[in-house]
């Protein structure tokens, strides 16, 4: 504290010293303690020298969209004494396999300059970063005070990395393992914890494919009092989930493992019982292989549900209406579409507190027998909900008029996530573009902040993009436009992009050149497979220096093409670790 | 030869987060297109089609995951044109349903209008792909280290595309899809699980017949689906019997010949109402759910 104060007294411009000795260096502090948002604090330190420092002394927790924007030395610089880094790392298309292998998004860097310059961190957040065993080690023996891991969508690591966290951190509270691409070894990570430790708040290893002991999960469930989130993978059967129950009546959060067992009668019973007593569960998750006979055990514990993800579970439209009778405080509703049109009236009827809704194909390829969801069921869903903003939509038919219906009945969508799953799929009643229900959200939804387009889409969709939607922060296109236009009408319109993601589009260099001054407000643009050429991408990268263009080319393409490109603004300059198929311009 | 679209095609999806993606690809893309478009016009239905044709890369893929048949509908033949002025020639494209070629691996080529085609598309997370259709980890045990890499990435594969493969080599992928009359939900089955035709019905009755007997009072809200009682499917005194589909295509009667040779030969199964069962034929009779075209 006092060193800190001595900054404040040394800084030489006089007006800020007449302006300081009215407004104490303890109050400035004391009041900036309190903005947790990251916007929030950006926004404080740009006032002054003094509220740059006062900020940067006094954040804990960093928060970093893309790992390259800048390097963990300028970050380590910084903020000296940060105990929590959340960091992002590859494009968000690489869930969907368009990155190549070893793109990079490594956190060992990070971590060796986080153990020397801030050994006091405690929590690590990954999306999208690789992280190795030895990563894994590394931190687990670098930060003695280290509390809090959650990786989602990383890759580069086993269950070998997890026993020596589990080993070592001594001060674990969390350690979330959520949709990794893991090399699961086996279970006996889980024996790693030591038998006197008990301090673990959040284990969620639903991620991971093999047994583990059982017992030891037992114990280790049954002596940590505090333990609020626990999410089991699809090993542990429906006979050995009430023997985790019956030890953690306090959970907040509960993942089931495997949900169909035969159970005998009294197992049934025991299964009930033991979830009649779990009054605090608000979100619910796993439920794989549902056997619906068995819901009716949980019914007891869904009163207070406000998060049931059902997005393993596939679960038909009437299994659906019953179970969701039971749950009429729910606000986010993750589901298959094997429930169709009939269980999504079904949320309708008896989610009126619907805040999100995400509905995922069973078998996105398959189109001979499963007929999903198709616009009825998204309707159904809008006339009941108003409060529904955010929505993920998996289709197979969808229609202008639907969506403008949806809208209508919901105009605060912030989120609207929409995928007829054929590409460029006209409007299955009248055969034409999907143009008028995208202008339809964009018209209506003015708060909206992400937008997913998809179906058969012309320019006239992102004329009405950049026209309308001016909160818009991150839009993702795929197979859409009629030429270069439509991307410069989005480019131009919209203030608050951030984040533009666009595979198989006619859009070139002359659509990529318009946004040359945008992108260095925006986090990151990526376009593959449209029409942009190297020389379009040199031109950008020799025009705008504080800009990365990276550049995947594709075995056998033609050399002038730039098949994939990714342009992010930083501070840190060309990585100097991308592979070999990654170019930087 | 392979029929139509339901195999090849896009790896979206497919490989995980880290490992395979371009082994995949490469696997996917021996299976040359060089088979040609004018003989699946020809045979009008495009049901599988015995060896030869493709290159010689097929070998490579056809042991990854079988062949599996299928009718070509309206929806194969594109009436919307891509307008993208891709390198990769677009005479591919004109039908739908050719695979990508050696080349154009990772681009995505011509009009797309079957999902299964395109890399990455839908945008579903390679994760959620694996996880709902990878058998469980136990059945790994049985494996070597070696095999378990290879079934790892051959499911890979399998993952990435309509998933009739139900490959049969011992310890590899074994579910196929399951199919009722009137039901528009299919399932799958593990076949591996099951050593004789007697169990795998069991399991199918299970699974689509709903048998109560298990729990008794499962509370108020308990019911049966299915109004009527089935006895077995397999000796012909149930209003339904168990179908399956064989590499060739053609629609067969479960348990006519050994377990073995059922096991690798069936690509899918398909429970149907007896009354319609009736001379079953190859590629005559079945699969009235989907549309059909019946050219020349």
């Amino acid at each position: 504290m006092e060193s800190e104060l001595k900054r404040f007294r040394n800084s030489p411009n006089s007006e800020e010293l007449t302006r300081r000795s009215s407004f104490p260096d303890e109050v400035i502090e004391r009041v900036l303690s309190l903005f947790k948002s990251h916007k929030d604090r950006s926004a404080v330190s740009l006032v002054c020298k003094d509220w740059y420092n006062a900020e940067r002394w006094s954040r804990t927790h960093v928060f970093i969209g893309n790992c390259y924007s800048v390097s963990p030395e300028i970050v380590a610089r910084r903020f000296p004494n940060i105990r929590s880094v959340t960091l992002k790392g590859k494009p968000r298309f690489s869930d969907f396999n368009l990155v190549p292998l070893n793109w990079g998004a490594d956190i060992h860097a990070w971590l060796v300059v986080f153990a020397d310059e801030c050994p006091f961190l405690e929590e690590l957040r990954l999306k999208r970063m690789t992280i190795s065993d030895e990563s894994l080690e590394f931190l687990s023996v670098s930060f003695p005070n280290f509390k809090s891991l959650s990786l989602l969508s990383c890759d580069g690591f086993s269950t070998n990395g997890l026993s020596a966290i589990a080993t070592h951190c001594k001060n674990l509270i969390e350690l979330d393992i959520q949709e990794n691409g893991i090399d699961d070894r086996g279970g006996s990570w889980l024996s790693c914890f030591p038998e006197s430790f008990t301090l673990l708040e959040v284990l969620n290893f639903a991620n991971l494919t093999s047994d583990i002991n059982f017992d030891v999960l037992e114990r280790l469930v049954s002596r940590c009092k505090s333990l609020r989130v626990l999410k089991v993978n699809q090993s542990i059967s429906l006979e050995q989930l009430p023997r985790l129950l019956v030890h953690a009546p306090q959970l907040t959060e509960l993942g089931t493992g495997s949900f169909s067992q035969q159970l005998t009668f009294p197992q049934y019973e025991e299964l009930e019982s033991a979830f009649s007593s779990c009054n605090n569960i608000h979100t619910l998750s796993g439920l794989w292989d549902v056997k619906a006979i068995y819901l009716p055990a949980l019914y007891s514990a869904c009163t207070n549900l406000t998060f049931l993800n059902l997005s393993y579970a596939a679960l038909q439209g009437g299994e659906l209406a019953k179970l969701l009778r039971h749950c009429p405080r729910l606000q986010r509703l993750w589901v298959m579409d094997t429930v169709e049109d009939k269980g999504l009236e079904a949320v309708g009827l008896n989610c009126p507190l619907l805040e999100e809704l995400r509905v995922f194909p069973l078998d996105p390829y398959d189109e001979e027998i499963a007929h999903g969801v198709t616009e009825a069921g998204f309707i159904a869903v809008s006339c009941f909900c108003p409060r529904l903003h955010y929505v993920l939509y998996f289709c197979r038919q969808m229609t202008n008029a639907a969506v403008a219906t949806v809208v209508q009945n919901c105009p605060n969508f912030t989120h609207f996530r929409l995928c007829i799953m054929n590409p460029r799929q006209p409007d299955c009643t009248t055969g034409e573009p999907m143009d008028e229900a995208f202008g339809a959200v964009v018209k209506t939804c003015t708060k909206l902040q992400r937008l997913s387009v998809s179906g058969l889409l012309t320019d006239l969709t992102f004329e009405y993009i950049g026209k309308y939607a001016k909160n818009l922060e991150t839009l993702s296109v795929a197979f859409a436009g009629s030429s270069d236009w439509g991307m410069q009408c989005v480019l131009e319109g919209c203030p608050k992009l951030r984040k533009l993601e666009i595979r198989d589009c006619p859009f070139g260099n002359k659509a990529l050149l318009s946004g040359l001054e945008k992108y260095e407000s925006m986090r990151s643009l990526w376009m593959s497979a449209c029409n942009v050429t190297m020389n379009g991408c040199r031109l950008l990268a020799r025009v705008m220096p504080r800009l990365n263009v990276e550049v995947m080319k594709e075995d056998g393409s033609d050399d002038s093409q730039a098949d994939k490109v990714y342009v992010y603004r930083s501070v840190a300059g060309p990585r100097r670790d991308a592979p070999p198929s990654v170019q930087t311009l | 030869m392979e029929g139509g679209l339901c195999l090849l095609g896009g790896s979206g999806g497919g490989g995980g987060g880290s490992s395979g993606v371009s082994t995949n690809e490469s696997a996917v893309s021996s299976e040359a297109t060089s088979y040609a478009a004018e003989s699946e016009l020809e045979l009008g239905l495009a049901l599988s089609l015995g060896g030869g044709g493709g290159g010689g890369g097929r070998a490579k893929a056809s042991t990854a995951w079988g062949e599996c048949g299928r009718i070509l509908t309206a929806k194969d033949f594109p009436s919307v044109v891509s307008n993208r002025t891709n390198g990769v020639p677009s005479s591919a494209a004109a039908v739908s349903g050719i695979k990508r070629t050696a080349d154009s691996v990772t681009h995505e080529g011509g009009s797309p209008t079957a999902v299964s085609q395109v890399v990455g598309w839908p945008p579903i997370r390679a994760y959620r792909m694996n996880s709902l259709k990878a058998p469980r980890a136990e059945e790994e045990k049985e494996m070597s280290e070696k095999d378990k890499s290879n079934e790892a990435l051959k499911r890979k594969i399998c993952n990435v595309n309509k998933t009739n493969c139900g490959v049969n080599e011992k310890g590899h992928l074994g579910f196929v899809k399951v199919n009722v009359d009137g039901v528009a939900i299919g399932r799958k089955v593990d076949l591996n699980a099951h050593a004789c035709y007697e169990t795998l019905a069991q399991a199918l009755e299970d699974m689509f017949f709903r048998n109560p007997s298990a729990i008794n009072p499962v509370g108020p809200g308990a019911e049966k689906e299915q109004a009527t009682k089935h006895s077995r499917l397999l000796d012909g005194s149930s209003e339904f019997v168990l179908t399956y589909e064989d590499k060739e295509g053609d629609w067969m009667l479960v348990g006519d010949v050994p377990w073995g040779m059922f096991l690798s030969s069936v690509r899918r199964l398909r429970i149907m109402r007896t009354s319609e069962a009736n001379g079953l034929a190859p590629g005559l009779h079945g699969r009235n759910d989907r549309q059909r075209t019946k050219p020349i």
